[in-house]
């Protein structure tokens, strides 16, 4: 049995973080080092804790999210940071990300994305939210935050579910275009989730304008 | 006898004059008075407005919004076997995202908080980015240098561009809206021209329909600018905004 994920959450409203934290302790492979009400808070519990990963809301009195992880990275290297934002602001997000935060979650995910982000973050690959929109999709791809170009072979099969994705088709209507049954579509998502790396639609998105398989003309 | 009548002739002239030109004068301080008077109220009531958008938007973001994160959070860690149950937990869920959903969208249509970050080119290329997703119009920016304009005056440009754009998907039937920025030694101008159906614009203002206008107008005269509109039916409408920086 690996040692629990060791946590640290930062935001300035208490009721949030008391909801995360109550929801965060009956998990079995976690614990919740500490928590912080701004950046300054954070850096400080940080240090003294050394978490594995941190939540941290974006807009914070002080000293924000973006601030501190900047901070945070240079001293550690390692940390994986998680933004926490309200209402999707996309500057905001892009801005955090490119400060070195791993992953961002909007602050109504529910409880399975927020563990999905969670592992995926410790895992080192980067976490998306699954309400990310197309521009924001679009920035992320533009800013320095994205990983390089990969080298995967996608098969033609492959590569038309992925645009399928990209526009937000669900499995039923894929199989419907392509002639398929639903579960041969969900055979393949599985598998290009697989192959890209990612957890959900948000992650293949960014994938795929990343390393060109689709336009952004073809998603507006 | 000759000389008395010039003299008095004169001097009731002089006086005339004299009192012509302190009405003239006075007419002038009193309308640039006037002029000035009106443009501090229209500041004052458009400062008010601005303010307290921002205190709403911060408010659904500050207070409402964790509030609501944290209910759906508390339900989601509730762990029951009942399928109902479960229902019922799972629809409210999907009820509490789309009251976030819509609350984000009126904080954004309140006070968009990338132009307090990023300027007015970030908030005016966000704005339309979200646009042209959903909207009928396509719209292009151009901008060929970066924008420096007063923080106070950001807001006042990004609002007229924001009801030039909503009043072209709304009334022109437009496909195609092009917006120009460009700021200029000491003036900034923006400029638009769409391929829509066009009104009379003068006919609009004195019209009720015109309230978008009207605003247009008050903030370009609380930033001392001037703005032009040429439109005629059929053959589109261009809007040239001029304002000194």
């Amino acid at each position: 049995m690996t040692s629990p994920i060791r946590l640290v959450i930062a935001d300035d409203h208490e009721i949030f973080r008391d909801g995360l934290a109550l929801m965060l302790s009956r998990q079995k492979n976690m614990t919740l080092a500490g928590q912080a009400a701004d950046g300054g808070e954070l850096l400080a519990m940080v240090r003294e804790t050394q978490p594995d990963v941190v939540l941290a809301d974006i807009k914070m009195p002080h000293m924000d999210g973006i601030e501190a992880t900047k901070i945070l990275l240079q001293e550690f290297p390692d940390l994986k940071i998680i933004a926490l934002s309200m209402f999707s602001e996309e500057n905001l997000i892009v801005e955090m990300l490119e400060a070195g935060a791993k992953g961002y979650l909007l602050k109504n995910a529910d409880k399975q994305e927020i563990l999905d982000a969670i592992a995926s973050v410790v895992q080192n690959q980067e976490y998306y939210c699954r309400d990310t929109s197309v521009t924001l999709a679009s920035m992320i791809v533009k800013s320095n935050f994205s990983r390089k170009k990969e080298v995967i072979e996608f098969s033609d099969r492959e590569l038309e579910i992925i645009k399928l994705i990209c526009k937000q088709f669900t499995a039923q209507e894929m199989g419907e275009s392509m002639f398929l049954s639903r579960r041969t579509v969900e055979g393949y998502r599985t598998r290009i989730l697989e192959k890209m790396n990612v957890k959900n639609t948000a992650g293949v998105v960014i994938y795929a304008l990343k390393n060109k398989l689709i336009s952004e003309k073809e998603l507006l | 006898m000759g000389d008395k009548i010039l003299y008095t002739t004169v001097l009731i002239g002089c006086l005339v004059g004299v009192i012509v030109l302190f009405f003239v004068v006075s007419i002038i301080r009193y309308h640039r008075r006037y002029v000035r008077l009106q443009r501090d109220r229209l500041l004052a009531e458009v400062t008010i407005l601005e303010n307290e958008r921002r205190r709403i938007a911060g408010d659904l973001h500050d207070s409402l919004g964790p509030l609501l994160s944290t209910v759906k959070l508390n339900m989601g860690s509730i762990e029951t076997d009942n399928v109902f149950e479960r229902q019922v937990l799972d629809k409210s869920s999907k009820y509490i995202d789309e009251i976030i959903t819509n609350m984000r969208e009126i904080s954004y249509n309140l006070l968009p908080s990338t132009l307090d970050r990023k300027g007015l080119l970030e908030a005016v290329k966000e704005f339309i980015g979200h646009l042209n997703g959903t909207a009928p119009v396509r719209i292009q920016l151009h901008c060929w240098k970066e924008i420096v304009i007063p923080r106070e005056k950001e807001i006042h440009v990004f609002r007229m561009v924001q009801e030039i754009v909503h009043n072209t998907i709304k009334h022109s039937g437009a496909r195609h809206l092009h917006i120009g920025i460009s700021h200029e030694s000491n003036r900034l101008l923006v400029m638009t021209k769409d391929d829509g159906r066009g009104f009379d614009a003068q006919k609009m203002k004195e019209s009720s329909m015109g309230l978008g206008l009207r605003s247009l107008e008050s903030r370009a005269e609380i930033l001392r600018g001037i703005l032009t509109i040429e439109s005629k039916p059929q053959e589109g409408t261009r809007y040239y905004i001029e304002i000194p920086l």
